[in-house]
C-alpha cells in the first residue's frame, strides 16, 4: 500500500521529509480519504519518533506581572488591593480571582512564590530571566530556549527548533553566541502564516528553479573560490525548501483546527499563540515562547489585569488541558513567567511598580510535580519568607527535568567557557 | 551601634556628624582609605585596661571634642553627665573618627583641586601629533606580502580580471555593485592606470562614507546593551560617521571625540558610543578597548584573565577612566516621551568603585591608569569626568600606541581582503598570535605617520596587487600560508545586499506583498521620511525595511566562517512576494526591457542578466545549462524569470569575492 509506505517513510526520516514527491503521489492516490488530515498523520509519527523527546512552552508576560493579582494573592493584607483569593482544584492552594480556568488545572500546576532577584529594569530583568546571566556588552548569552534547542533538538528536523510567537525581540531571547541555527523563528501574528514561508510560484516551478540554481552555482562560483560557500548555501536552501515544502509547515496554519478548539484557546493573539505552540510541539519543535504584552501595570492595575488575565487564563488552561488530552503534557514543560513582580505598595495611580524582590512563576508538565506551592512571601508580601529561589535555581530545575546537563560549558567567541546555568541549585521538590 | 547610641544623646545637627552618618556613602568618594585607617587607629586606642585616670582624660577629651563640634561648654557638660562611661568612650571614638574623616575629606578635596593643573600638565606632556609624508605605498605592501609568501612557500594567485576587480572594489569601497554601464566603460578603457583611478574615484564617492558609516554603526550597535531607542540611536550614529568619513576626518580625531564626548545626543552624536553601553564604566571601557585597540581586556572584569596576562586590577583601572557618568534626560519629564533628549552626563560619584568579587561588602576603589605602556601615570582617584576621559583619549588615540593603528587596519584589511592579520578582527593585542605581522607593522607605522588618514589607507591597500589577486577560498590547512596569497570571499552585509537588490531589480525589495510595496506606499514613506519620522514611523514600508535589515544583519566583528545563512534569509530570497514580482517579465520591468532589447538573442539576454546581477559574463558551462533550461521550459520569458530568480538566489550574489 502506497499510503502506509509513505507514513513509514516519514517515520524513518523522523526529522524531515526526504521525498516530497512521495507525498504528492500519495495525495493523488487518495490518501486524504483516510479521514485524517495530513498534519494529524505526521503528528502521530512525530509523537512516535519523539518518544521521550522533551519540549518547552514558555508563556512570557512582558512587563512584569503582579504576583498579588495572579498566583500569590494577599486578601488579608492592605497590600492585597482587595483582590480575592479563589479555591483551586487542589485543597489549600488558592490563587487570585480572574484565574478560574487555571485554578481548575491546579493538580498539574506547580507554583513558586519565592522567586527573587535584583534586576528591576525591564531590559536587564528580561535578559536575566531569559538567559540566567546579567547582560554585558561583550558576550551575548544564549537564551535558555536556544540552549534547549541546541541540547534537545533533532539535528535534521525540518522546522525551526525554536519559535517565538508575539512581539519581536525580548531582551536575551536570541541564540547569542550559539549561532543562527538556534535563533528563534519569529511569528508575529499566530493567526497568519509566517512571512515568506509559502512559495510564490507553483511547487513544480519552485522545484525547477531550485534545480537550475543548484546546477548554475556548481558550474560558476562553485568551481572557483566559492566552492565551500556554494556547498553551505545549497545545504541551507535544501533545509529551507524542505520547510517550505514540508507538510509539517502546515503546523503554522491554525485554520486546520476546528473552531471549537480555536474558541477554547480564546480568539486573541495570545490564546491562538498557545494553540500554535501546541501544534508546533506536536510536530517536534523543541521550544516555543508565546508572549503576552501589557503587564507593566503602573496605573489602573485592576482594569488592565482583568483584561489580561482573561486572555492568559483561558489560553494557559486550554493549553495544559489540551496537551494532557493528547498525552503530550509529560514531555512538554509549560512555564508561565515574567521579568519580575510588582510592589506590595499600591502607588497613587492605583498601580504597582517594579519589584524584583519577590515574584511568582507557574509551571506544569514536563516531569514537574503539579499541585504544590514552593516557597512563600510574608503576610504583607514585601519579602520572601520561605525557600527563596533565583532564576538560576529555576533554570537548574528545568534542566534537571529536561535531562539537560546544566554544567555543560559552551565556549563564547572570546574563548570564555560559560555553563548552561551558572550557579543555583535545582528545586528538588518540583521534580516528580 | 555607635550611630544608635549617639542619636540617643545628640542632636544630629553638626555638619561633621552628618558626614559620619553619610559616611558609608561618602567614604567611597573621598579619601576613604585615610578615614578608615583613622577610624581603626582610634578604635585600638581605648584598649582593655580602662583606668580611672583614663576616664578623666576621656571626659576632658570628649568635652573638648564636643566643643569643637559646636556645643557650648555647658551643653557639653550636661551631656557628659547623662551618658555612661561606655557611651562616652563610643562617642569619643566616633567623634575622633569623624574628625579624622573630615580631615581626610579636606585633604582629598585639596588634592583634587590640584587635579586641574595635573591633568593639563599630563596632557601637555603627551607627545604632540605629528603628520609627515611617507614613501610607503602599495608596492611596499606587495613586496612584504611576496616576501612572506616566499618564506611560507606559497604561490600568490594571479591578478584578477577587470570585471572581478571592479565588482570587488565597488562592493568593498561603496557597498554596491557596479552598474552594467560602468562595467562596460571600465572594460573598454585601455588606460594602464584605470584600476588605481577607479579606486580613487570610488573612495571619493559618497558611497564610501555611506558604506563605512553603516559598517561602524553596526560595530557599535551589535554590542549595545542600551535598548531604549531615545538613548541609543543607531541612525544618528550612522549620520555622525557618514559626516566624518565624507570629510576624511582622521581616525584619531573621531576616536578622541567618541571617547571624550558628553552631553545631549542631539548636540553631539559622538556620545552614542557611551550611551550604547548605558554610560556604564566597565561596559564603556570594554567597548572602547575592543573598538579602538582590538584588545578584549573586559575578560578580566571579574577575575584575572585565565589565559592572557591582563589582571582584574588593570581592567578596573582602565574602567576608572569612564566612571562617574550616567545617561540622563536632558529635556526633563515635562516634555513628551518622543521629544526627550538623552545623553551621558557627569553625575554624582566620580570615583570608580567596584565590589570585591570575593567579598561583596568590600568596595574597592580604582584610580584611572592605562594598561598599555609602562610609563602611563596613575591619575588621582577623584579626577573629573572630563579630565579622566581626555587622558584616556590621549593614550588610546595616539601615535605612540601601536594598537590604535593596528586595530583599524586589521578591520580595513578584512573588509578588503576577506582575511585579516588577526582573527577575529577585534581580538588582537600583544597577547594574540597573528600572521604576516611585518606587513601589518610597516603599514601601521606608515599610517600613523600619515596621521591616520583613512582615505590614504584604503587607497594604498586597494591599489596593491595583493588586493587585486584572484580569490581563493581560505585553504584551512596552513594558517601561515593562507594569508592573502589571494583575496578571500566573504558574505555581504545587510545594507550592501539590500542596496544591490534594489539596484538590480529597480525597486526596493523588503519582503512584503507587492501592494504594500507599491509606488504609492513608497511615496508615502518618502514623505514621512522627509518630515523627519523615524524608520519605525514611516508606515508599513518603514517597518518592513527594519525587518529586512534585521533578517540579513550580522555583527561585522564576527569572522566570516561564523556568519551562517539563516532560514528567514533563505525564505526571503526564495519567496518574498515583492522579489518574485520584481523578477517577472511584466511591462516596464527590468527583465521585460532586456527581453525587448534582444527579441531573438537568448545569449545576449543571458549576458545582460549576468552582468546586472553578478557583474560578469556567464562562463561556457553556465551558458549551456541556461540554454538547455530555456529549451526545456519552452516559454522564453518564463525561463528567463527563473534564471533571473536563480542568480539573485545564488551564493555569489550574497558574496564579495
Amino acid at each position: 500500500m502506497s499510503e502506509s509506505k509513505t507514513i513509514i517513510d516519514v517515520r524513518t526520516t523522523g526529522a524531515g521529509v526526504v521525498s516530497r514527491r512521495g507525498f504528492v503521489s500519495s495525495i493523488a492516490s487518495g490518501f486524504g480519504l483516510a479521514g485524517m488530515g495530513w498534519t494529524d498523520l505526521l503528528a502521530i509519527s512525530a509523537d512516535d519518533m519523539r518518544k521521550k523527546r522533551m519540549s518547552v512552552i514558555m508563556l512570557w508576560m512582558q512587563g512584569g506581572p503582579s504576583q498579588f493579582e495572579t498566583f500569590d494573592p494577599k486578601p488579608e493584607s492592605a497590600n492585597g488591593m482587595g483582590t480575592k483569593a479563589i479555591e483551586t482544584a487542589v485543597p489549600g492552594i488558592r490563587i487570585a480571582e480572574g484565574w478560574e480556568k487555571t485554578a481548575a488545572m491546579m493538580k498539574d500546576i506547580a507554583l513558586v512564590r519565592s522567586m527573587t532577584s535584583k534586576e528591576g529594569n525591564h531590559q536587564r530583568a528580561t535578559y536575566a530571566n531569559h538567559t540566567g546571566y546579567v547582560p554585558t556588552g561583550t558576550v551575548k548569552h544564549p537564551s535558555f530556549g536556544s540552549l534547549c534547542a541546541a541540547e534537545l533538538g533533532e539535528p535534521n528536523f525540518d522546522l525551526p527548533h525554536i519559535v517565538a510567537v508575539g512581539n519581536q525581540g525580548a531582551a536575551g531571547s536570541s541564540a547569542g553566541f550559539l549561532g543562527v541555527q538556534y535563533e528563534p523563528f519569529m511569528v508575529e501574528d499566530p493567526q497568519e502564516m509566517p512571512t515568506n514561508v509559502e512559495s510564490a510560484v507553483a511547487t513544480a516551478r519552485f522545484n525547477r528553479r531550485l534545480d537550475v540554481l543548484a546546477r548554475l552555482e556548481k558550474a560558476g562560483f562553485g568551481k572557483s573560490s566559492g566552492a565551500n560557500r556554494v556547498k553551505e548555501h545549497q545545504a541551507l536552501y535544501k533545509q529551507t525548501a524542505g520547510m517550505v515544502l514540508s507538510p509539517r509547515v502546515r503546523a503554522f496554519d491554525l485554520e486546520e483546527e476546528s473552531s471549537e478548539v480555536r474558541d477554547a484557546y480564546g480568539r486573541n493573539a495570545f490564546g491562538q499563540g498557545c494553540l500554535l505552540a501546541r501544534r508546533l510541539v506536536q510536530q517536534g519543535v523543541t521550544f516555543v515562547e508565546v508572549r503576552s504584552n501589557g503587564w507593566d501595570m503602573h496605573r489602573g492595575l485592576k482594569e488592565t489585569m482583568a483584561k489580561n488575565s482573561a486572555q492568559v487564563d483561558t489560553g494557559m488552561a486550554a493549553l495544559i488541558q489540551d496537551l494532557k488530552q493528547r498525552n503530550l503534557l509529560d514531555t512538554t514543560l509549560v512555564i508561565w513567567m515574567g521579568e519580575f513582580g510588582r510592589t506590595p505598595k499600591i502607588n497613587p495611580n492605583a498601580g504597582r511598580d517594579h519589584y524584583p524582590r519577590a515574584f511568582s512563576v507557574a509551571m506544569a508538565g514536563g516531569g514537574i510535580k503539579g499541585g504544590q506551592v514552593i516557597g512563600a512571601t510574608s503576610k504583607d508580601g514585601t519579602e520572601v519568607s520561605e525557600s527563596p529561589a533565583s532564576i538560576q535555581d529555576l533554570l537548574r530545575t528545568f534542566c534537571a527535568t529536561l535531562k539537560i546537563d546544566a554544567n555543560k560549558e559552551n565556549v563564547s567567541p572570546q574563548g570564555r567557557p560559560l555553563k548552561i546555568v551558572d550557579g543555583g541549585k535545582p528545586i528538588k521538590s518540583l521534580l516528580a | 551601634m555607635i550611630r544608635f547610641s549617639l542619636t540617643r544623646h545628640f542632636q544630629p545637627a553638626s555638619k561633621s556628624f552628618l558626614a559620619f552618618v553619610l559616611c558609608p556613602l561618602l567614604a567611597v568618594s573621598i579619601g576613604a582609605d585615610d578615614a578608615k585607617k583613622a577610624a581603626k587607629k582610634s578604635e585600638k586606642k581605648p584598649g582593655n585596661a580602662v583606668v580611672n585616670k583614663e576616664d578623666g582624660k576621656e571626659r576632658k577629651a570628649l568635652a573638648k571634642a564636643l566643643e569643637s563640634e559646636g556645643k557650648s561648654a555647658e551643653e557639653a557638660k550636661k551631656l557628659l553627665d547623662v551618658i555612661t562611661p561606655a557611651d562616652r568612650r563610643e562617642a569619643l571614638r566616633t567623634i575622633q573618627a569623624i574628625q579624622s574623616f573630615v580631615k581626610a575629606v579636606g585633604d582629598a578635596e585639596e588634592k583634587s583641586k590640584n587635579n586641574g593643573p595635573n591633568i593639563e600638565k599630563l596632557l601637555a606632556s603627551r607627545p604632540k601629533k605629528v603628520v609627515e609624508p611617507t614613501k610607503f605605498s602599495a608596492t611596499d605592501i606587495d613586496r612584504l606580502m611576496l616576501e612572506s609568501l616566499a618564506k611560507a612557500g606559497v604561490k600568490a594567485a594571479d591578478l584578477t580580471d577587470d570585471e572581478t576587480f571592479l565588482r570587488r572594489a565597488s562592493l568593498d569601497l561603496t557597498g554596491v555593485l557596479p552598474s552594467p554601464e560602468m562595467l562596460e566603460k571600465f572594460q573598454k578603457s585601455s588606460d594602464p592606470e584605470k584600476r588605481n583611478k577607479a579606486v580613487s574615484q570610488l573612495i571619493k564617492s559618497p558611497g564610501f562614507a555611506a558604506t563605512q558609516a553603516k559598517y561602524w554603526r553596526d560595530v557599535i550597535r551589535f554590542r549595545a546593551t542600551e535598548t531604549q531607542q531615545r538613548r541609543f540611536q543607531p541612525q544618528a550614529l550612522e549620520k555622525y560617521f557618514n559626516e566624518k568619513f565624507a570629510a576624511n576626518t582622521p581616525w584619531d580625531e573621531i576616536a578622541r571625540e567618541m571617547i571624550t564626548a558628553m552631553g545631549p545626543i542631539d548636540d553631539n552624536p559622538a556620545v552614542l558610543l557611551t550611551t550604547a553601553q548605558e554610560s556604564k564604566s566597565e561596559e564603556t571601557a570594554g567597548e572602547v578597548s575592543r573598538i579602538f585597540m582590538g584588545i578584549q581586556i573586559q575578560c578580566a572584569q571579574c577575575h584575572d584573565h585565565p589565559t592572557d596576562s591582563w589582571k582584574r586590577q588593570q581592567f578596573q583601572q582602565f574602567a576608572a577612566f569612564f566612571s562617574g557618568v550616567r545617561t540622563v534626560n536632558y529635556t526633563g519629564n515635562a516634555v513628551g516621551a518622543a521629544q526627550r533628549v538623552f545623553g551621558p552626563k557627569a553625575v554624582g560619584q566620580v570615583v570608580h568603585q567596584v565590589a570585591n568579587p570575593k567579598d561583596p561588602t568590600d568596595m574597592q576603589q580604582f584610580s584611572p591608569k592605562f594598561f598599555l605602556g609602562d610609563s602611563a601615570d596613575e591619575l588621582p582617584v577623584s579626577v573629573s569626568v572630563e579630565g579622566r576621559r581626555a587622558v584616556a583619549a590621549s593614550y588610546i588615540a595616539a601615535q605612540d600606541n601601536p594598537w590604535f593603528a593596528r586595530a583599524f587596519i586589521n578591520r580595513a584589511w578584512y573588509q578588503l581582503m576577506g582575511d585579516a592579520f588577526y582573527m577575529p578582527v577585534d581580538d588582537i593585542g600583544p597577547e594574540r598570535e597573528g600572521k604576516n605581522l611585518e606587513l601589518l607593522d610597516a603599514l601601521a607605522s606608515a599610517w600613523t605617520r600619515r596621521g591616520f588618514d583613512i582615505a590614504w589607507l584604503y587607497q594604498t591597500i586597494a591599489s596593491s596587487q595583493t588586493y587585486q589577486r584572484q580569490s581563493r577560498q581560505p585553504s584551512g590547512e596552513s594558517t601561515e600560508a593562507d594569508i592573502s596569497g589571494a583575496n578571500c570571499p566573504t558574505r555581504l552585509r545587510a545594507d550592501q545586499l539590500l542596496q544591490n537588490l534594489r539596484m538590480v531589480t529597480g525597486m526596493p525589495i523588503l519582503g512584503v506583498k507587492p501592494v504594500e510595496n507599491s509606488r504609492a506606499a513608497r511615496a508615502q514613506m518618502a514623505k514621512a521620511k522627509a518630515a523627519g519620522a523615524t524608520l519605525a514611523n514611516q508606515g508599513p514600508l518603514g517597518r518592513a525595511l527594519i525587518k529586512a535589515v534585521q533578517t540579513f544583519s550580522f555583527d561585522p566583528s564576527t569572522p566570516d566562517e561564523d556568519v551562517v545563512g539563516t532560514i528567514p534569509q533563505a525564505l526571503f530570497m526564495m519567496n518574498a512576494p515583492d522579489l518574485n514580482r520584481a523578477v517577472e517579465a511584466r511591462d516596464g520591468s527590468v527583465l521585460s526591457t532586456i527581453l525587448e532589447e534582444h527579441p531573438k538573442d537568448d545569449k545576449a539576454v543571458l549576458s545582460a542578466i549576468y552582468k546586472r546581477v553578478l557583474a560578469r559574463e556567464p562562463n561556457a558551462e553556465e551558458s549551456k545549462i541556461a540554454t538547455d533550461y530555456i529549451a526545456e521550459v519552452g516559454k522564453r520569458s518564463e525561463a528567463f524569470e527563473d534564471l533571473f530568480w536563480s542568480l539573485l538566489n545564488s551564493a555569489e550574489f550574497l558574496s564579495r569575492r
